[in-house]
């Protein structure tokens, strides 16, 4: 932050990363087959994040397998099902490799971008401004 | 078991059938440690053959889970080495063939898509409204940081001259190649080393030395580039 206010740092890997992930799904939307290309953009685009410490927010983060990094479509390469065994949660379950993720639903939780704790007092006043 | 035994040598000719009521006698529910370990040891002096009978050897306990009738479940219990490895190692990717095989057969038709949504990406990256003369050499390094999946190039100048004058778009980049997808539907890798790339942008003519772009398309965006001379071939 300068004497201008609040500035955007990294502003070319954020470009960068969105457009990677952009392009990882394109791919897979031309043509379901192109799986290994669609794994390998999102690969690139942590290994870009990991670099510059960039933390990508959990709504992208969530929609990609963990493990073997191919972007979750709904019938396609994943499998979205609730359950309500001990406690009530989704499970998302990649096709491809059948990894198993859980969500809960928990009242109290909230993701740490949703918390105000998360925000510096500036950046979310001039967000709110616009 | 023990037990199971004592039974054959009774006179029962089934081997390994349930202990019954008459079996144990009258007096198998009794409790107490000393009653029930003074009735087991004279159990097994009555019914066990001579040469198995132990003496002074203590088996209240495995009466007591011969009494328990339920049988136990054991779950391994695993260590903490073998919870950590969730992931897996890039070997044992190969060996399981999740390693990315880059495509050999794709449609030029399905990258048409990319190659529009990548001079978008470059058209917000390098602001081309101000973009002038003081400015190239700062869009020069934006550009060296800058992502080249979908990027519609040129080969320009190459040792190897069947590769002069391909022209397609960029899929995959790796440490010393970009490959290619032509439009006749083919994937050509071609090598980063001794080739001058180029592509062409709102009149704006950009080369790529490919000799100074030997790095992972990851880790590009992290280093520093030096500005070095080009020996011409």
């Amino acid at each position: 932050m300068g004497k201008d206010g609040p500035r955007f740092v990294h502003k070319e890997i954020f470009q960068r990363v969105n457009f990677l992930y952009q392009a990882a799904q394109m791919v897979l939307k031309q043509n379901p087959k192109n799986i290994e290309l669609c794994r390998y953009y999102i690969s690139t685009m942590k290994t870009v994040a990991e670099k510059h410490v960039i933390r990508i927010h959990p709504c992208i983060k969530r929609t990609y397998c963990k493990k073997c990094n191919v972007v979750f479509v709904s019938g396609q390469t994943c499998r979205i099902r609730s359950r309500s065994q001990s406690e009530k949660h989704t499970v998302v379950t990649c096709l491809l490799c059948r990894n198993i993720k859980r969500y809960m639903w928990r009242k109290n939780y909230s993701l740490w971008p949703d918390k105000d704790e998360a925000w510096l007092p500036d950046k979310k006043e001039a967000i709110k401004n616009g | 078991m023990t037990l199971s035994a004592s039974v054959s040598s009774k006179g029962k000719d089934n081997l390994y059938s349930e202990l019954t009521y008459e079996d144990a006698g009258e007096k198998w529910h009794t409790t107490g440690k000393e009653a029930k370990s003074s009735w087991f040891s004279s159990f097994t002096n009555t019914n066990l053959p001579a040469e198995k009978l132990q003496p002074d050897s203590d088996l209240s306990s495995k009466f007591e889970s011969i009494q328990s009738g339920k049988k136990r479940k054991r779950r391994k219990l695993k260590t903490k080495e073998q919870k950590k490895q969730h992931y897996l190692a890039r070997l044992e990717k190969r060996r399981k063939r999740r390693l990315f095989l880059l495509p050999t057969v794709a449609k030029y038709s399905d990258f048409v898509p990319l190659r529009d949504m990548w001079i978008k990406y470059i058209e917000d990256l390098l602001n081309f409204s101000s973009l002038n003369s003081p400015n190239l050499s700062s869009a020069a390094q934006k550009l060296m940081k800058a992502d080249f999946h979908g990027c519609p190039i040129t080969v320009e100048q190459s040792t190897c001259p069947g590769h002069v004058g391909l022209q397609g778009i960029v899929i995959t980049e790796t440490q010393n190649t970009f490959s290619v997808v032509l439009p006749n539907d083919t994937v050509r890798c071609i090598p980063k080393c001794n080739n001058i790339f180029s592509f062409v942008l709102h009149h704006h003519v950009f080369t790529i030395y490919g000799n100074h772009l030997k790095v992972k398309p990851g880790e590009r965006s992290g280093k520093k580039f030096k500005s070095k001379p080009t020996i011409d071939m």
